[in-house]
């Protein structure tokens, strides 16, 4: 499905957003966001299937991509993301996993960036229960000819299930001088600190860990440009979280 | 010379002036090439027990059947055949002063390093002047009942330890070049201190070493009982000219509950040298274990020194430091197992990389179920010089507990334009003010190195800095 919907973020001279919703097992193994357009492509995987796929975005100069993908995992299932960027180009990659029952769910994620002036920032937010592992690794190239490129990972994992597992393997491989290039990667429990401070307000354990998960969720959801698509995700996660809180 | 075939000489066994004894029978010139005679023979040259020759065969049968690694750096270019392994110490002379570069004989100046400590990391000088320093040291240390020798005089004189040591925490499976060291190593250092003992003072291979100990295969074991307390300190910052071709050393160390052991390593082998090192630690209940490792030199080091918590809140600590010029590849990083409850680790890796050179790190971090509510911090910086400079970062973070905090963050940046303009402004030269930024940047390691060291190491990158700019 694409929608051609108004930019939210008050900047009426830039190009409107196009949306495009995918599952994950309709979207195109190749991808473009055509030079000076602004994207949002929306994928989804709240039914939890397995199985192997890839995708790759050519991000064209001076364009923006943000790429939200969503998933729910409670199958074996492997994924390979792939970004690539020209110059002055934006990709902005906001993941939220939930991993669930003994769902073993690989992710591979690789930003290029292939000239100058290019930003990326690639998100993720994993709550696992039960048995549920999740395996990523994420690799940030710089290139060269890539000056003064700004590039960023981060990886935050809560594990909610007993026998809930990670391993996050974020990698960075810089050839230009003249950049920035950062990751950072954290991987825990609910913070006490936080549970008790919700709890000392009045709130029982549920539903303090409840608002604690929703705050890490959200806080990626938020940065949705399409007020519509936000919404619509959002109501999609409220869902999906219910389910397990 | 060079054979193919060992040729054995017999020569009148001689007395060294502070206690060393050669075997009495022949010195031996190796031929180039490894086999099982070759190891062989480099046991009954040293009058070695049965299980260590067993030791060394099984090793070696382990590294004929290792494929050779394929991550990391290039390993494509060394040439198994063509290395010696096993070189007496009488042969090592015979390189003059003249034979030295010019450009190590250039930062040994800048350096200020003494003339006599010149010749001898030039390899000129067969023994170290600093003999009669390590004697009087000897004596203090082994009132104490503290054991500091070569590894060939510990399995001789305390065959029972090393015996039930040596091995067990680096078996000879462990990789390619562990198995390769295992099999004809020779030389490194022997440290036991005992329970409640607290050594004042670093030991340095440094004193310790003549030819001898330093090594291509250098086997270092230490062993610090209950309680125990010791810092050892191995290389300098000075360049060693180096005629062999591969480092691969094996480092040992056991920390026995409450125990603190520091291992500081300042390394800069000239450029052609492949170092290619294991380094492991096992720590037990409320042990702590710190490496610091600094490397300067080489063509290609490829080192993880590691640290398994095998005990209640024992503590880990990696300091990595590695400055990658032109042509060299600094391969680095550490690892970190936490099997026991409470343990903490923190790593701090800061890498410089100019010119062509580049810097990777490469690292782990394991949190096994058995690591109730474990913590690890790891934190690595990255500097790029020049365009034509790499940084990569290749961190793990395996966490197979819910409640174990893990946190890791990278960064990989150029030196501030603004930084450098401030300094400018304040009238110090484009030069002066680089290496002074790069000089705090790698501030957080250095300042973990004993004083002389760090003074070195300061100066030294002041010099590397010269070359870099303008």
């Amino acid at each position: 499905m694409t929608t051609q919907l108004r930019s939210t973020d008050g900047n009426e001279s830039m190009a409107p957003y196009q949306v495009r919703r995918y599952q994950t097992r309709d979207i195109p193994a190749e991808l473009s966001v055509p030079a000076g357009e602004r994207t949002l492509l929306i994928e989804e995987n709240f039914i939890g299937e397995g199985g192997t796929s890839s995708a790759t975005v050519h991000v064209g100069e001076g364009s923006t991509l943000v790429y939200a993908w969503n998933v729910v995992s409670h199958e074996n299932a492997e994924r390979t993301i792939a970004l690539s960027l020209a110059s002055h180009a934006t990709a902005l990659f906001y993941g939220i996993v939930l991993g669930r029952e003994r769902g073993r769910l690989q992710f591979h994620l690789d930003v290029r960036h292939e000239a100058e002036d290019a930003k990326s920032a690639s998100v993720l937010r994993v709550l696992l229960h039960d048995a549920a592992r999740f395996d990523a690794d994420a690799t940030l190239h710089v290139l060269p000819q890539a000056h003064r490129s700004d590039a960023y990972f981060e990886s935050r994992a809560i594990l909610l299930g007993e026998h809930a597992q990670s391993t996050v393997r974020p990698a960075l491989e810089i050839t230009a001088r003249d950049v920035i290039a950062k990751h950072a990667a954290t991987t825990g429990p609910v913070d006490p600190e936080q549970l008790f401070y919700l709890q000392s307000r009045g709130l029982d354990m549920p539903a303090a860990q409840r608002a604690i998960i929703d705050g890490f969720v959200y806080d990626v959801l938020r940065k949705l440009p399409k007020e519509e698509a936000r919404t619509l995700t959002t109501s999609r996660w409220d869902h999906a979280l219910a389910e397990r809180s | 010379m060079n054979t193919s075939d060992p040729v054995a000489k017999n020569i009148p066994a001689k007395e060294y002036a502070f206690g060393f004894h050669e075997p009495e029978n022949n010195f031996y010139t190796s031929g180039k090439g490894l086999s099982e005679d070759t190891v062989r023979e480099i046991s009954r040259l040293k009058n070695e027990p049965d299980w260590m020759l067993e030791f060394r065969l099984n090793a070696l049968r382990v590294f004929f059947q290792k494929p050779m690694p394929t991550w990391g750096g290039d390993l494509s270019h060394i040439d198994f055949d063509a290395i010696r392994y096993f070189i007496r110490p009488s042969e090592k002379q015979g390189k003059t002063w003249d034979d030295v570069p010019d450009e190590v004989k250039r930062t040994f100046d800048r350096l200020g390093i003494p003339e006599a400590e010149k010749k001898f990391l030039a390899g000129v000088g067969a023994q170290y002047e600093s003999e009669v320093v390590y004697h009087s040291l000897k004596e203090s240390l082994s009132k104490q009942g503290v054991i500091f020798t070569d590894m060939d005089s510990a399995l001789r004189e305390y065959p029972d330890i090393v015996r039930k040591h040596f091995g067990t925490i680096i078996p000879s499976a462990d990789n390619k070049f562990a198995a390769l060291n295992s099999a004809v190593w020779s030389g490194g250092s022997f440290v036991y201190v005992p329970r409640g003992v607290h050594v004042g003072l670093p030991l340095q291979a440094y004193f310790r070493i003549n030819a001898k100990n330093m090594g291509q295969f250098e086997r270092t074991l230490i062993i610090a009982e209950e309680g125990a307390d010791v810092h050892y300190v191995e290389g300098c910052t000075a360049p060693v000219y180096a005629a062999d071709a591969l480092h691969a050393a094996v480092v040992e160390i056991l920390v026995q509950p409450r125990a603190t052991v520091r291992y500081t390593t300042i390394q800069n082998w000239s450029k052609d040298v492949y170092n290619l090192v294991t380094k492991r630690a096992f720590v037990h209940e409320e042990g702590t274990m710190v490496w610091v490792d600094g490397n300067l030199g080489s063509r290609l080091t490829m080192k993880y020194p590691s640290i398994h918590l095998l005990g209640r809140k024992a503590r880990g600590e990696i300091l990595s430091l590695a400055v990658a010029g032109s042509g060299q590849h600094q391969d680095a990083g550490g690892k970190v197992i936490h099997s026991a409850p409470e343990t903490t680790s923190t790593v701090t890796s800061k890498s410089v990389s100019r010119e062509d050179g580049r810097a990777s790190y490469r690292g782990l971090v394991r949190i096994l179920p058995s690591a109730v509510h474990a913590r690890v911090r790891v934190q690595c910086d990255a500097l790029l010089i020049d365009d034509a400079s790499r940084s990569d970062t290749y961190p793990t973070m395996d966490v197979l507990r819910p409640d174990a905090i893990v946190e890791h963050e990278a960064s990989v940046s150029a030196i501030g334009d603004e930084q450098l303009f401030y300094l400018q402004s304040r009238g110090l030269t484009e030069t002066l003010a680089s290496a002074m930024i790069v000089n705090g940047f790698v501030e957080p390691i250095v300042k973990e190195l004993p004083m002389e060291y760090a003074v070195e190491l300061n100066r030294l990158i002041e010099m590397e800095m010269e070359g870099s700019v303008g």
